[in-house]
């Protein structure tokens, strides 16, 4: 699974809390941050799969599943970059509520998006809440229910 | 961020060898061309790495655009026996799993680093409604798949291990000088030495 945008609040809550059930491929444009981010990963749960890329395109070719929380802004530029590697493939966006909304599903008309809305926390060591989860594909969509059940299963 | 995905844009695209493979056997317009594409995910494997393990349902058809796998089974002694190799314009599957849903009876991984398109059997369904000529394409697969399944299980029953390895190099050289020699053993039903000993004959007849 990559995680795209890894160093972003969201990202890096995700990557923390999905590294032990599944094997993650870190993506962001900061490499050092985002080997910062990997090694201490890597030094708390010594068990887990986790590797990085400082492109999203491989990151996306490579995965089976690509979990996208950038923040918004960056958000068209990396949709231009991985539309063509992510056909047919669950794409998860996760935002917080309040920023402003892209459809992700218009930028990868062939990617099956699922959209993940979390309520804002003040720090990444609080827990946050879904309030909204979205889209048409039913896999997809069951897929993401599985991720937040298994990598938030305390708070959800 | 910013790297290799100009390059790549510029220099190839991910579905070269796909139609090349294709053009082979049917012409598909560009719009034909564009609804093919849609229906599967590119996927780069790392060397070692499983696309399908014993046991698990076949979820995909795998074309290689580029690298190296092969399907296998390893038996009760933890001996791996060779069904299949593919590479650059190859198919690769369990097809009964893949079709039927049941658990797949072999493993396929990666030799090489990869570069596969999937297409999963409710989207293969859909084109071939949508795209009747990849229909013609697929049938024309098929029957070439049962002549060589045909033609292996003859040699198998008929030929001598020297005369499969010969057959095997005349028919396919790339095979001999790009896959390991103990996996060509296990494909050929012999043990590595043997090979290595029929190797050396052959040489010494030259």
């Amino acid at each position: 699974m990559a995680i795209i945008g890894a160093n972003s609040k969201i990202g890096t809550l995700l990557a923390e809390r999905m590294a032990p059930t599944y094997d993650l491929l870190l993506m962001d444009s900061s490499s050092d941050e985002l080997m910062a981010l990997t090694n201490s990963i890597r030094l708390q749960q010594p068990a887990t799969n986790i590797n990085s890329l400082a492109c999203c395109r491989e990151a996306s070719w490579e995965a089976d599943v690509i979990v996208v929380a950038p923040a918004m802004e960056q958000l068209p530029a990396i949709a231009e970059k991985i539309k063509e590697v992510t056909n047919r493939k669950p794409v998860i966006h996760f935002s917080q509520t309040g920023a402003a909304t892209i459809t992700l599903q218009e930028l990868l008309p062939h990617a099956n998006v699922v959209v993940v809305e979390l309520e804002a926390a003040a720090s990444t060591d609080r827990l946050q809440k879904v309030v909204r989860l979205g889209g048409v594909d039913k896999e997809a969509l069951k897929l993401a229910g599985e991720i937040l059940a298994r990598s938030f299963a305390t708070t959800l | 961020m910013f790297c290799c995905a100009i390059l790549i844009a510029l220099f190839c695209s991910m579905f070269d060898v796909f139609f090349l493979h294709i053009a082979d056997k049917v012409i598909l317009n560009e719009a034909e061309k564009a609804l093919v594409k849609s229906y599967f995910s590119p996927k780069k494997l790392r060397k070692k790495q499983y696309l399908l393990q014993e046991g698990d349902a076949c979820k995909y058809l795998a074309f290689v655009e580029q690298g190296l796998l092969r399907s296998y089974n390893v038996d009760d002694k933890a001996v791996e026996h060779m069904l299949q190799f593919a590479w650059e314009g190859w198919w690769i599957s369990d097809t009964y799993s893949f079709l039927s849903g049941e658990p797949a009876a072999y493993n396929i991984d990666a030799i090489e680093d990869a570069e596969l398109l999937l297409i999963t059997l409710p989207h293969f369904e859909e084109m071939m409604l949508q795209v009747p000529r990849m229909e013609r394409y697929f049938r024309i697969l098929f029957q070439k798949n049962i002549i060589s399944k045909e033609r292996r299980l003859l040699s198998s029953i008929s030929l001598t291990a020297e005369e499969k390895y010969l057959r095997l190099q005349h028919s396919n050289p790339e095979f001999v000088q790009r896959i390991p020699q103990h996996l060509i053993a296990s494909y050929l039903g012999i043990t590595p030495e043997t090979l290595s000993r029929i190797r050396k004959t052959i040489v010494q007849k030259k």
